[in-house]
C-alpha cells in the first residue's frame, strides 16, 4: 500500500437509530486523503459530509450512531479498533479540527487562555494533563504545575500571535464574547493547531463569516498548511471555496461519494449527473439570467431512501437498473478521477 | 429617466445604545446613516454588504417595521413617514416582505392554507369560496401542489417553505417585494430553483424587487442595479454590469476579488482586507472605510466624508480617489 496514504475510508456504513426508525446516513463511503493533500468534501446539507469527517477521529456518538461495516485507516492503523486512550492521544496529537460556528465551539464562561491551556495540556499523556487541572487555582502553588501551566500559556500566546491576533498576551485573558466571529475562528485555529497535527479537518470553517473575513481565514489556513506541512479535509457546500483552496474534490450525495478527482477534472469535466447538476445550479462570474438550473426534487428521506442509486429519482439519465441495483463501485475514468455511476461502468 | 416607484431620501436609523446607571442613553448605533436610493417599477434593485452594514435595517425601515429616525420614503409619490399607523397598514398591501429564514417566518401551528390565506382575511380581500380559489391559484403559482394545502410547515423542506413564504407575500397582489436574503438558508440546487421562480414571477406579475443579500453572485444574477453598503452608508451604486466589470470603490474591488468563484482556472488576484467592520458606526466626518482601505493614502479620507458622485451614466461612487483629490 502507498505509504503516503494518510487516511483511507473503506466502504463505511453508518446508521443512526431514531424514534422513527433506522436512518442510513452513510451508505458505503470510500475516501482517500494523501499526505499533503487539500481535499474538498462537497455536498448539500444532510448528505453526510460531517459524519464522514467525524468518523476519522471516531467522534460519532454510539448509540444512537452505529458503524455497521467498513474501515477507517489513519496512518495505516484502523481507527475503529483502537482503545479509548489510544484514540484520545491520536485526536490530541495527530488531528486538528475546526468547526463551522466558532461561537459554540468555545466555552463562554472560561477565558480563551484557560481553554487553550487545557487543550495544550491534554496533548500530553493523561497523568500530566490531569495535573494541570489538579487543585484548580491552588495548583499554582505547586511549582511543577505552575511550570507546566506557564509553558502551556507561552505556547498559547505564540499560537495566537501566529494566527494574527495582535497583543495576544493581553487578549488571552478575554472571554469568547469579546471576540468577533472572524477572531473566534482564529482562536479555534490556534487552539487546534497548537499540537503537532498531521491532518486538519475543517468543517465549514468560513460559512458563518462575511466574504472579506472568509478571505482572511482561508488565506491563514493556506499559510499554516504550508508552514506546518498539514493535510486538510475541507468540508464545505461552497464550490467557490473548494475551487480556490483544493487540489482534489470529493462530491457526496445522500451518504455516498459519487465523484472524486482533481479539482480541475471535477469542475471542468464533471461526469456524475449530480455533479453536473450542482455545478449548473450556481451563478458564477458572468452567468446570464436563465442559465442556471436547479436540480428538480429534493434530498431523499434517509429513513426510507430510494432503492438502488439514491440519486435516481432526481437524475435525468436514470435507467431502469439505477432503481434496482446499488450503484457500482467507483470507476476510474481518468487518472485519479473516479465516478460511481452506471453511465460509466 | 423613467418614473420611480420607490424613492428613499436621506434615510437614517439610529438605535440608542444604553448602559450605565438606569440604562441611560450612552450614544447611538448608526445602522443606516443617510442613504438615498430610487427604484423604478419592474426593476430589481440589489442591496449588498457584509453583516452589520445596515442592509436589513434599510429593508425594514422602508416598510416602517422599524421607525426611521429621519428621512423620507416616497412610494408612488406618497411619503410613507407621514402616514399614521392604520394608513401605513393599508399601504403595506403594496409592499410585502420575504424573510431569510423559512423555518422561523412561518407559524408552525397553521396549515399552508391558513398561512397563505391570512393576509387576504386581514385585509378583507376575499373569503369563503373566493378565498379558497385564490389560495389554490397562489399555491400553483409558486410551484406547490393542491395536496400541500392542509399540511403544516414542518412537513416541508427549506425550499418549499420559502415558496410558501413567497405565496403569502403575493396574496395581496403587491407591487413591490422586499426580499431579505431569500436564498441564504437554502442549498445551492434549491437556491437555483427559488431564484428562477422569483425571476419568472417578476416577469409575469410585473413586480419590483428590493433584493437584500450578501451573496454577490446571486445579486449579479438577479438584479438590474445594485448598491453597496458599508456601515450604514452607500459606497457605490450603479448598474450591475458596470459595478461587476469595473468596480471603482476600493471596497467593491476587494469584495469582488475575495468572492470565491467555482472555477479552478479563474482565480483572480485577491485583495485581502485587513480588520473587520465595526458595528458601532464610524466617526463623523471621515470615510467609514478608511481604517481598512488598501488605497487610503490622503489625509482627506480621515478629515472629510466622501459623498456619492456620479462618475459615468448612473454609476455613483463615494470615494476621495475620484473627486479630484
Amino acid at each position: 500500500m502507498n505509504n503516503d496514504l494518510l487516511v483511507e475510508i473503506k466502504d463505511l456504513h453508518l446508521d443512526f437509530h431514531t424514534f422513527d426508525g433506522v436512518s442510513k446516513v452513510l451508505n458505503g463511503v470510500n475516501l482517500k486523503i494523501w499526505s499533503g493533500d487539500i481535499l474538498g468534501l462537497v455536498g448539500e446539507t444532510g448528505c453526510g459530509k460531517t459524519m464522514t469527517a467525524l468518523s476519522i477521529p471516531r467522534l460519532i456518538t454510539c448509540p444512537p450512531g452505529e458503524i455497521t461495516s467498513g474501515q477507517v485507516f489513519f496512518e495505516g492503523e484502523d481507527v475503529l479498533q483502537k482503545t479509548e486512550e489510544e484514540i484520545r492521544l491520536l485526536r490530541a496529537k495527530k488531528l486538528a479540527m475546526i468547526f463551522q460556528d466558532p461561537a459554540t465551539s468555545l466555552n463562554p464562561v472560561f477565558s480563551i487562555g484557560d481553554q487553550m491551556i487545557d487543550i495544550i495540556g491534554s496533548r500530553r499523556d493523561t497523568s500530566r494533563a490531569s495535573r494541570l487541572g489538579l487543585l484548580g487555582a491552588f495548583g499554582n502553588l505547586v511549582p511543577a504545575i505552575r511550570r507546566l501551566r506557564r509553558a502551556a500559556k507561552g505556547r498559547a500566546i505564540e499560537m495566537l500571535q501566529r494566527v494574527g491576533i495582535g497583543d495576544a498576551s493581553e487578549r488571552i485573558e478575554d472571554y469568547p464574547h469579546q471576540f468577533s466571529g472572524g477572531m473566534r475562528q482564529r482562536v479555534l485555529i490556534a487552539a487546534s493547531l497548537s499540537g503537532t497535527p498531521s491532518l486538519l479537518i475543517a468543517d465549514e470553517p468560513t460559512t458563518a463569516l462575511d466574504v472579506s473575513i472568509q478571505a482572511q481565514i482561508l488565506r491563514l489556513i493556506e499559510e499554516l498548511v504550508q508552514e506546518l506541512n498539514l493535510s486538510v479535509l475541507l468540508i464545505t457546500h461552497n464550490l467557490g471555496v473548494v475551487a480556490k483552496m483544493c487540489q482534489r474534490v470529493a462530491v457526496m450525495y445522500a451518504g455516498v461519494v459519487v465523484e472524486c478527482g482533481s479539482a480541475m477534472d471535477v469542475f471542468k469535466n464533471p461526469k456524475h449527473p449530480y455533479t453536473v447538476g450542482l455545478l449548473g445550479a450556481i451563478p458564477t462570474y458572468g452567468t446570464k439570467r436563465g442559465e442556471i438550473q436547479g436540480i428538480p426534487g429534493s434530498v431523499p428521506n434517509f429513513l426510507a431512501p430510494p432503492p438502488g442509486c439514491r440519486f435516481h429519482p432526481r437524475c435525468e439519465h436514470a435507467m431502469p437498473r439505477c432503481a434496482e441495483e446499488p450503484p457500482p463501485a467507483p470507476v476510474e475514468i481518468a487518472p485519479g478521477h473516479e465516478v460511481s455511476c452506471f453511465l460509466y461502468s | 429617466m423613467s418614473e420611480t416607484l420607490l424613492e428613499v431620501r436621506r434615510l437614517k436609523k439610529y438605535f440608542p445604545l444604553r448602559g450605565g446607571l438606569f440604562q441611560r442613553r450612552m450614544g447611538s448605533i448608526k445602522a443606516v446613516d443617510g442613504i438615498d436610493l430610487n427604484i423604478e417599477p419592474g426593476q430589481s434593485f440589489g442591496l449588498v454588504g457584509e453583516s452589520g452594514s445596515g442592509k436589513t435595517t434599510v429593508g425594514k425601515t422602508i416598510l416602517r417595521l422599524v421607525e426611521p429616525t429621519e428621512g423620507e420614503i416616497v412610494f408612488e409619490g406618497q411619503d410613507l413617514c407621514r402616514l399614521s399607523e392604520s394608513e401605513m397598514r393599508e399601504r403595506r398591501v403594496d409592499m410585502q416582505m420575504i424573510f431569510q429564514d423559512p423555518y422561523s417566518s412561518l407559524n408552525p401551528r397553521m396549515t399552508v392554507k391558513r398561512i397563505v390565506g391570512e393576509p387576504m382575511l386581514i385585509h378583507k380581500r376575499a373569503k369563503g369560496r373566493a378565498l379558497d380559489d385564490r389560495v389554490r391559484e397562489l399555491i400553483s403559482l409558486v410551484g406547490l401542489m393542491k395536496d400541500h394545502l392542509y399540511r403544516y410547515p414542518h412537513e416541508f423542506s427549506g425550499g418549499q417553505r420559502q415558496r410558501i413564504g413567497i405565496a403569502r407575500a403575493l396574496a395581496l397582489e403587491p407591487k413591490m417585494l422586499i426580499l431579505d436574503e431569500p436564498t441564504s438558508a437554502l442549498d445551492v440546487s434549491v437556491q437555483a430553483q427559488v431564484l428562477d421562480l422569483l425571476l419568472e414571477l417578476q416577469q409575469r406579475l410585473n413586480l419590483t424587487y428590493l433584493f437584500i443579500s450578501h451573496d454577490l453572485a446571486v445579486i449579479r444574477y438577479v438584479c438590474d442595479r445594485v448598491a453597496l453598503m458599508y456601515m450604514g452608508k452607500i459606497l457605490e451604486l450603479g448598474h450591475v454590469e458596470d459595478i461587476f466589470q469595473e468596480p471603482m470603490h476600493p471596497y467593491t474591488q476587494a469584495l469582488l476579488s475575495a468572492m470565491p468563484v467555482a472555477d479552478p482556472e479563474y482565480q483572480p488576484e485577491e485583495i485581502i482586507l485587513e480588520g473587520e467592520i465595526s458595528t458601532l458606526g464610524g466617526e463623523e466626518g471621515t470615510c467609514r472605510f478608511a481604517p481598512r482601505c488598501p488605497a487610503s493614502k490622503s489625509d482627506r479620507c480621515t478629515e472629510e466624508e466622501p459623498v456619492l458622485k456620479e462618475l459615468s451614466d448612473g454609476h455613483l461612487v463615494a470615494c476621495h480617489l475620484y473627486d479630484g483629490g
